[in-house]
Formats: structure tokens, C-alpha cells, sequence
């Protein structure tokens, strides 16, 4: 059925929201009000809050940084004062009195003026470093060597050996690890000079490693165990 | 424009909901988003803040500790020179090798290959030389121990010495290399140094005290040379032609010589001895002024006695063997004795006073006005052997002690330069810029003498030119006679 309104338009019944557009708008304003009030809530407050501790901490934070730098100096300086202190021990310990050593070869070869025992002089000496070792391998095995090359008053190889053995107990001795057997040839001469015939010698001693007082002793192995044979 | 239907309608109005709804939803989104960083932020922080307060609460240990080591750090270092005090060392080795007499022909750095490909990070750094040389076996012995017992480290890595000559003194001198190592460090410890409030104060709290005993400072090991007592050059070739018996035409004269000569020798052992007797009781009565001045002679008589000596060994001089046997019987046994007995009163002689010292100062002043080089250098000889090279003084004397080296040392220069024979032939003044003819070169302020360089032209003057060598200034008139510019 058609319907027509014969009313003029100010006449008319006024037609009301549908309910469901009502619902809509009513659900959507609360929603979006809603939604106003948390966002107002979350990022003018708690959001506010929290940068306003952050800053606080991050202040504090600053403070404590430059105190602690300051302390890591401290423990810096430390440190470089006990590298120091290590290189120069290691310079002290790993030194080694040639003066001394020299004066004390020499008396040794003098032998206080006897002749008896064995009597020498020298050709050459000559007092090396130790071989530097490379990156992978450990600790220096020797503090150089020391040889002499020279002769005997005789042909009497037990004067040589008197000589190794003059060298091996005296004080000069307490810093090498080995000496060489002699190595040892009979030289004659014809100058009319005495004596007329010669043993020609050398010897290498090993230096123990320098520094060698202050190195702790080495470390025992544990007996091994036997086992009974049943 | 036609309207829109109920269903258009509803759906615009749910739609706008839903933007606005959305929009405003993920604005909230973002903000718990931001408030979840900044938390994340506020923990990361407050671990840093952490670590930090750990580091701070070792303050106080640290600053006692580097305290400690601040207030040893000079003691440590004292036998290393500063990097500034290297260049003092080839001076120091030139030093040397005056008083022990030595030649050095050549110095070089040493070329060391290393094993290894890691470069050094210790904190001190090292320089190595390598010396060649020539001298007697005592010379470079004495050269090495003075090296040895220098109060900076230098330490003598290597060494060879291989026969030698017999020169016109009858001296056999030898050529020797030698290779040596000193340290040097820098005063500047770290990049940063913290200062420490309340510092004066802190030095004196018993955490400070507590770590100094337990740093043990290296001290420098040195050593005395034994007296050389006939010892021979063990580098000397001691075969000899044989002795002679004494019996036979020619051989009375060399012997009659021989006997004057042992007997001689027999007569200055009983001088040394009487001596001796005159010191030991000087001593008991405490007469310390007459004890140091028979000490003195005494010394002479020993040197001399034992220069003596060392040249019949060294040259045979003894060729019969009776006169062998009584040389060996009443001169070195006794001698050994008698060389005993000096090394025992030598340790209980007190140190040379400060009025000796001035005495010599005075002296050496003198010589020095007086350009007597060799008398002022004698005078510092007998200083030395008084003084036992400047160490055996009391404290107050010390200075003086240093002041009389320096004289020695530019008296030696000056010396060396006079060697030079330089003659000032024209000198033509300028204000702008003078010129001087020495030796027939002419030179202008600045230049150098030789190409050595050793000795520069420093100032022409109208009539005079001055001259710098070695760290001394030397003033030449033209035409006159050398003067000298006082320390």
C-alpha cells in the first residue's frame, strides 16, 4: 500500500533515530570516550611518570658513571705501576755480574801461580746470550754460554780434565747448568821456547737460565703406581 | 544528491566508531610501548649503577694503594734512567773507558733478531750497544765493572776476547767487543692520573704503610774487582826459553844485575811492612789524621811494589833460577800477606772529611786558573784514590766531590783540544756577521771545526774567537795565550 503524507513538512510527525543507529552511536561514543580517557590516563601520567624516574636514573647514573671511571683509573695506574714493577724485577733478577764472573775465571785459570795441577792460557773467549726462542715454545732453557779455547802446558789430557773439574767447583760455577767435555789435541812446536809440546783445549759451559735463583723449584711428578703381576 | 539508506548509515556510523576507536587505540598502544622501554631502560641503568658502585665502594683501597706505589715509585725506578737521560749514557761508557784504560774504536747499535713475532710491551724499553775495543785484560775488566757497578742498570749481555799484542810498553793488549743493555722508562706512569683528596693526609694511614712492606724494591747488585795480585794475562803465551843456571862466562853481570834488582824488590817489602806496623798502631791510638796520611804513602809504596812486580812477571825479567826462587820466596809470598793485610785496614779507615775535601777543591781551583791541566788532573787522581772514587767521603763533602770532577773532566777536554794547535790567523769583525781564519779554514759563528763535529765556533769576537767542545766553552785571543772559562 502506497502511503502519501499530505502534511506540510512542519506538520509531520518527527521521525526517530532507528534503534540500531542509536545502539551504534551510543556504543561508539562510549567506546571512543573511553578510549579518550585511558590514552589521557596512560600518556599523561604513566607515561610522564616513567620518563620523569627515567631521567632521575639516568642523572644518577651519570654521577656514579664518573665516580667508577674514576676508580677503573685508579685500578689502571695500579696495574701499570705492577707491570713496571715485573719488568724491572725481571731486569734485576735476570742480570748476571760478568765483572765478577770474569774476575773469578781468571783467578781459576791463575790458579794462584801453581803449576802443578795444570797450567794454561788462553786463545779466545767468548760469552754469548741465549738463543730467543719463538712464540709457541716456553721459557728459556739456558742463559747463554760462556767458551774458552786455549792450551795446556802438556800433552797430559788429565791436566785438561784438572782444569774442568778447578772450573766445576768453584764459586764461579754456581751460575751454569753444564760444561762440555773437553774437547782436546796435542800441538808440538819447534821454537826452542819450553814447553816444547801443547794440548790444545775447549770448553762451552751453559749458563743456567737468568734469573734462575728467584724461579720456583720444579714442581715433583707423583711416584707411579706398580702393579702386581698376579 | 540522493540520501543515504538506514543500513549506509549504520554502517558509516559503526565505521567512524571504529576508526576513532582504532585511532585512539593504538595511540594507547604506542604510549605502553614507550612506558615499556623507558622501564626496560630504568633496569638497564640501575645494573649499570650497580657495576658502578661496585667499582666505587674499591675506592678508598685504591687510592691507598696508588698512594703506595706514588710515593716508592722514585725509589724503584732509580737505577733505570729517564727516556730525557739516555743521551748521558755514551758519555758515561766514554767516562769509563778513560779511567779504567780502555780505547773504544767503535760504537753501534746492536741488531738483535728475536725469535719471536710479538713486539715487547714491557713498561721499561731497552737499548742495546755494541762496543768494540782495546785494552789490556785488567783494563777491560776494570771498564766492565765500573759499567757493572754504575748506579743506573747497564748490563753486559755479551762479550769476546780474543789474543792480543804486545805493544812498545810491553803491555799485550787485546781487541774486545762488547755488547751492552740499559733500560730506560717513562716518568709518565698512566694516561690518566686521578688526583686523590685529602692525599697528604692519606699518606700517613697504616693501609699505606701496609702496602709498602709489602713491595720489595730491587736493589742493584754490584761488585768489588779482587785486588790484582801478579795474576797474569791468561792470554799471554807463557812458554819461555829456558833458565839459566848461573854457571858460565857472560852470566855474571845479568846475574849481579838480577840480584840488585830481587834485593831491591826484598828491600821495598820491608818498607811496605814497617809501614804497615806505623798504621795498625796509629790505629790503636786513634791518631785517625796520621793513620789516613800513612795509609796514603803506604798505598804508594804497595802501587808502585806491585807495578814493579807485575813487570818481572810479565817480562821475565828473572832469568836464573836461584834469583826465581828468592823472588818468589821473599818477595810475592810476603807481598800476598802484606796485600791481606791493606784490604784489612783500608775497611777501617773513616771517610775523608770535609776539610781534606776543600784542600783539594782548593788545589784543583788553582791548577785551574793556573791552566796547570796535568797538575790538576794528578791532584784528582790522588783524590780519587783517597776517596775511593768520590763514595768513601762524608756526606757534607759530596758536593765538592762532584765540582772536582767536573774541573777533571774540562781539564781533560781542554787538554784534548789543545792537542789541536789552532791558530788564530785574522779575524774579520762584523755586527752583521763576523769571520774567523783558524788554520787556514775560514769559519763563522756556528760552524764546525772538523767534519767530526766535534769542536763548533760559538762567538768571534774583535780579537777573539770561542770555542765549544764537549759541553765546554774554550776562548782563543788572537795572538795571545789560551784562556779558559771556569765551571
Amino acid at each position: 500500500m502506497i502511503s502519501v503524507n499530505l502534511l506540510p513538512p512542519e506538520y509531520r510527525k518527527l521521525e526517530a533515530t532507528p534503534l540500531a543507529r542509536f545502539i551504534a552511536i551510543v556504543v561508539g561514543a562510549i567506546l571512543v570516550a573511553s578510549e579518550l580517557g585511558v590514552y589521557a590516563y596512560v600518556h599523561y601520567s604513566e607515561l610522564r611518570s616513567i620518563r620523569e624516574v627515567r631521567g632521575a636514573t639516568d642523572a644518577e647514573y651519570q654521577n656514579k658513571k664518573a665516580q667508577g671511571d674514576a676508580s677503573l683509573a685508579l685500578q689502571k695506574e695500579i696495574l701499570a705501576y705492577e707491570a713496571r714493577r715485573t719488568a724491572i724485577q725481571q731486569v734485576a733478577s735476570r742480570r748476571i755480574l760478568w765483572s765478577r764472573k770474569l774476575d773469578e775465571f781468571l783467578d781459576i785459570i791463575h790458579n794462584k801461580g801453581d803449576r802443578h795441577e795444570y797450567f794454561v792460557w788462553l786463545e779466545k773467549l767468548q760469552v754469548s746470550p741465549p738463543r730467543e726462542r719463538g712464540r709457541r715454545k716456553r721459557g728459556p732453557t739456558s742463559g747463554g754460554t760462556f767458551q774458552f779455547q786455549g792450551f795446556s802446558g802438556t800433552t797430559e789430557f788429565s791436566k785438561v780434565t784438572n782444569l774442568r773439574n778447578a772450573v766445576r767447583k768453584d764459586t764461579f760455577f754456581r751460575d751454569f747448568q753444564r760444561i762440555s767435555p773437553p774437547a782436546f789435541e796435542a800441538v808440538i812446536y819447534d821454537d826452542g821456547k819450553v814447553p816444547a809440546e801443547a794440548g790444545k783445549f775447549g770448553f762451552t759451559l751453559d749458563l743456567k737460565p737468568l734469573g734462575w735463583e728467584r724461579m720456583p723449584p720444579p714442581a715433583k711428578k707423583p711416584a707411579k703406581k706398580k702393579r702386581r703381576k698376579r | 544528491m540522493s540520501r543515504l539508506s538506514e543500513k549506509q548509515l549504520l554502517i558509516l556510523t559503526v565505521g567512524i566508531a571504529v576508526l576513532i576507536g582504532g585511532g585512539l587505540g593504538f595511540m594507547i598502544f604506542q604510549d605502553l610501548q614507550a612506558i615499556q622501554e623507558e622501564e626496560q631502560a630504568i633496569q638497564d641503568l640501575k645494573g649499570k649503577i650497580a657495576s658502578a658502585q661496585k667499582e666505587i665502594d674499591q675506592i678508598p683501597a685504591r687510592e691507598y694503594r696508588a698512594i703506595a706505589n706514588r710515593e716508592i715509585s722514585d725509589q724503584e725506578v732509580a737505577f733505570l734512567p729517564e727516556e730525557t737521560e739516555i743521551e748521558n749514557f755514551w758519555e758515561i761508557l766514554e767516562r769509563f773507558a778513560e779511567d779504567s784504560g780502555v780505547k773504544i774504536s767503535k760504537i753501534t747499535p746492536n741488531q738483535r733478531r728475536r725469535g719471536g713475532r710479538q713486539k715487547s710491551k714491557s713498561a721499561i724499553s731497552s737499548v742495546d750497544q755494541v762496543i768494540r775495543l782495546r785494552g789490556t785484560i785488567d783494563e777491560f775488566l776494570s771498564f766492565i765493572n765500573r759499567i757493572e757497578n754504575h748506579e743506573r742498570i747497564i748490563n753486559v749481555s755479551e762479550f769476546s776476547i780474543s789474543k792480543g799484542e804486545r805493544g812498545a810498553d810491553n803491555l799485550t793488549r787485546h781487541d774486545l767487543k762488547l755488547a751492552l743493555r740499559t733500560f730506560t722508562y717513562s716518568k709518565r706512569i698512566a694516561n690518566t692520573i686521578v688526583a686523590i683528596p685529602h692525599y697528604e693526609k692519606k699518606k700517613d694511614h697504616v693501609e699505606v704503610k701496609r702496602w709498602h712492606r709489602r713491595i720489595k724494591i730491587e736493589q742493584k747488585e754490584s761488585y768489588t774487582l779482587r785486588t790484582l795480585m801478579g795474576r797474569r794475562d791468561p792470554f799471554v803465551d807463557v812458554r819461555r826459553y829456558p833458565l839459566k843456571t848461573g854457571v858460565g862466562p857472560g852470566n855474571e853481570e845479568a846475574r849481579a844485575r838480577q840480584d840488585a834488582q830481587v834485593q831491591h824488590l826484598v828491600d821495598q817489602v820491608r818498607i811496605l811492612q814497617d809501614g804497615l806496623d806505623i798504621e795498625d798502631t796509629l790505629y790503636e791510638r786513634g791518631d785517625l789524621s796520621r793513620l789516613a796520611r800513612m795509609q796514603k804513602k803506604n798505598r804508594e809504596v804497595f802501587n808502585a811494589l806491585f807495578d814493579q812486580m807485575r813487570r818481572v812477571q810479565r817480562d821475565q825479567v828473572f832469568t836464573f833460577r836461584p834469583i826465581t826462587e828468592r823472588f818468589t820466596q821473599e818477595v810475592v809470598g810476603p807481598f800476598k800477606e802484606l796485600q791481606k793485610r791493606i784490604g784489612l785496614n783500608e775497611s777501617r779507615r773513616p771517610p775523608v772529611s770535609l776539610t781534606q775535601a776543600q784542600q783539594y777543591h782548593q788545589r784543583m781551583s788553582d791548577a785551574f786558573d793556573e791552566q796547570d791541566w796535568k797538575r790538576l788532573r794528578n791532584e784528582f787522581r790522588q783524590w780519587n784514590e783517597l776517596s775511593r772514587d768520590g763514595t768513601h767521603i762524608v756526606e757534607e763533602a759530596k758536593l765538592l766531590s762532584a765540582e772536582m770532577a767536573k774541573m777533571n773532566r774540562q781539564a781533560r777536554v781542554i787538554q784534548e783540544f789543545e792537542t789541536r794547535q789552532l791558530r788564530i790567523s785574522a779575524i774579520i769583525f762584523s755586527p752583521t756577521g763576523s769571520i774567523a781564519v783558524v788554520n787556514g779554514k775560514q769559519l763563522i759563528e756556528g760552524d764546525s771545526l772538523d767534519p767530526d763535529g766535534l769542536v763548533i765556533v760559538m762567538e768571534i769576537g774583535e780579537n777573539y774567537v770561542i770555542f765549544e767542545t764537549q759541553g765546554v766553552e774554550i776562548k782563543r785571543v788572537q795572538g795571545q795565550q789560551p784562556k779558559r772559562r771556569r765551571p
